[in-house]
């Protein structure tokens, strides 16, 4: 066995991690290599004292404490206070104020436009009703009007005739 | 010399401009004649048809005002009789050869009439809305 691969399984053959018969490969090598054994040995020394330590107890939830303690940069340009309710509520209520008015306007533009286009139908509909007259009067109906002797017909002369 | 047979050439153009005018508007005469006739008679679809011919009369730049209100009386007769989507018809005729916006105004004003006496009222008024953009180009 090469002593790369013996310290690269240091670790797991300490942790009873390894098949027999890698630990049995292992345990010849160790038995051989004088380094890899110095190796071996001082592993296992760190692994005896940090055991005979133990673990005292927590006093207080580790992750909130540690997340009391993590800081995160304010920056105005990270528009992360876009992102709060007050914010939102404040943009919601600016944007109904704003399109208020200009919905309004628009309704009252159609508005306008509709009584206008309801004059303009009440006019041609009395132009309608005043040909309709000249038609019941002119004895000789005013599809044979020539043009070039009714002047006072204009409204309903043949546009081509001259 | 010169001057003389640049006046006589001149005129000779201007004549026979005359001549082609005089030929086409009295065959507008004759057929918008015709259209007032059969709409009377009650052959509807014919004076349509007819209508149709005189759009499509070879007329000179700026005698377009004549065919809008040739458009607008065939219309109008059409109405008379209750025919207000013929009338539609014809004035859409007219709007595929008009070109100047206060022209094209008119006839959408009127088609924009027509369409409201059918109770289309939604087009009526998109028609009275583009007529007023006509006219607001116009200006």
């Amino acid at each position: 066995m090469e002593c790369r691969v013996c310290s690269d399984s240091l670790s797991a053959y300490l942790d009873g991690e390894v098949g027999v018969r890698e630990r049995d490969r292992l345990a010849l090598h160790l038995e051989h290599c004088d380094a890899c054994r110095q190796e071996y040995e001082s592993l296992l020394y760190a692994v005896e004292l940090t055991d005979s330590l133990g673990h005292g107890p927590l006093h207080a939830p580790p992750f909130s404490r540690i997340e009391g303690r993590i800081s995160v940069p304010s920056s105005f340009w990270s528009f992360r206070w876009l992102f709060s309710p007050a914010w939102a509520a404040m943009a919601a209520g600016l944007l109904l104020l704003v399109s208020i008015p200009l919905v309004w306007n628009a309704n009252d533009e159609e508005a306008r436009l509709e009584r206008q286009f309801a004059q303009f139908v009440e006019a041609r509909d009395r132009q309608e009703a005043l040909h309709h007259a000249i038609i019941q009067t002119e004895p000789v109906g005013w599809v044979t009007y020539n043009p070039f002797r009714f002047e006072r017909t204009s409204l309903r002369r043949n546009p081509f005739s001259e | 010399m010169t001057l003389l047979a640049l006046v006589l050439g001149i005129f000779t153009v201007w004549a026979h401009a005359q001549d082609e005018w005089e030929a086409t508007r009295s065959m507008a005469e004759s057929q918008h004649e015709i259209v007032i006739m059969l709409i009377e008679k009650g052959e509807f679809d014919k004076a349509v048809e007819e209508a149709r011919k005189i759009f499509y009369l070879p007329f000179p730049d700026g005698k377009d005002e004549l065919l809008v209100t040739a458009a607008r009386q065939v219309a109008d007769a059409l109405g008379h009789h209750d025919k207000h989507d013929l009338a539609g018809h014809v004035l859409d005729e007219a709007l595929l050869v008009v070109t100047l916006p206060k022209q094209q105004a008119a006839l959408y004003k009127e088609k924009g009439y027509h369409l409201k006496k059918l109770g289309k009222t939604d087009e009526a008024m998109a028609c009275y809305r583009k007529a007023l953009e006509l006219e607001q180009k116009k200006k």
